[in-house]
């Protein structure tokens, strides 16, 4: 996903067109669409960023929930893998290993769905419970909503 | 754990919070309860990842399913289960001697009887209807320790 399609997106969310979000933000009206063709400043991303309330990491792709860093995407690939694979003793999950028990392809994806959602959930519910309080930028805690 | 211990933390959980509701109960405890689409065999699990305790329910469920398997996972955490996606299954609903399912199960069945007195009920089979036990569960029930604190001089008994 590219920063024009992530932007255009987070604008549909909200009921506003792109020209309304840049003339909010003090930018020419056409910018975004320039966007597509030439890279943006990273003064003006962040001015995006911080007018959504998502991070610039998903604004630029590398994360698809709009809270995370990139870093945070790092662990939460990590942890995956490790739930998935049976790595360390700790995050096994007996299904991936098939011990005894037989689960369909379909069955398999929705586990995987569900395991890719909790892995994130708890990620964000840590980083509110476990950061400082003025360290906290915005309270959504919820991927469902 | 051991059983009485379970038993005990199961009891103590419902008098503490003053509810037997499993879903206000895992309001108070912090556990965050979700609900996704899980296939056609697993009921639920509950995972420990960062530090933070969540359960994840089949949104398939039927509403009575949902209640027993509910306080199964939540019988996870407040045994203090460390291992993740605890889960429960439709070939997993049998009886299992000993460890983390077992002690999950256990807490299920101390919850769903609490308070109950076995003399107000004619037969076993009428016992467990009355307090919701699933049939797979039965072996689970301590009779012994419920003869022992029935009483039978309670207005609704039946001897």
């Amino acid at each position: 996903m590219t920063i024009f399609d992530r932007i255009q997106e987070l604008a549909k969310k909200r009921d506003k067109s792109l020209q309304d979000v840049a003339t909010d933000l003090g930018f020419s009206k056409n910018l975004f669409y320039r966007w597509k063709t030439s890279e943006p400043k990273a003064r003006d991303i962040k001015l995006v960023a911080d007018y959504f309330g998502v991070t610039t990491d998903y604004l630029l792709g590398r994360t698809d929930t709009p809270q995370f860093t990139a870093k945070n995407e790092r662990d939460v690939q990590k942890t995956l893998t490790e739930l998935k694979e049976g790595l360390s003793n700790r995050n096994t999950i007996g299904y991936f290993k098939n011990d005894g028990e037989e689960i369909d392809e379909e069955d398999a994806e929705l586990l995987a769905e569900a395991l890719d959602f909790v892995v994130r959930q708890s990620k964000l519910i840590a980083k509110k419970k476990f950061t400082r309080k003025d360290y906290r930028k915005n309270n959504h805690d919820d991927l469902t909503k | 754990m051991s059983k009485r211990l379970i038993r005990e933390t199961a009891h103590s959980l419902i008098e503490k919070y003053e509810t037997s509701d499993p879903f206000k109960l895992a309001d108070y405890l912090g556990v965050y309860v979700f609900k996704k689409d899980l296939g056609k065999n697993i009921l639920g699990f509950r995972s420990l990842l960062n530090r933070s305790s969540i359960i994840l329910l089949n949104s398939r469920n039927t509403e009575e399913d949902e209640y027993p398997v509910f306080i199964h996972e939540l019988g996870h955490h407040c045994c203090g289960h460390k291992n993740n996606a605890d889960k429960l299954t439709k070939d997993n609903m049998r009886f299992i001697a000993q460890g983390d399912e077992f002690e999950a199960n256990f807490f299920m069945v101390s919850f769903l009887t609490y308070g109950a007195n076995l003399a107000e009920y004619p037969t076993k089979e009428n016992f467990l209807n009355n307090h919701g036990i699933p049939k797979w569960a039965e072996r689970y029930v301590d009779w012994k320790y419920l003869e022992e604190t029935a009483d039978f001089s309670s207005y609704d008994s039946y001897y």
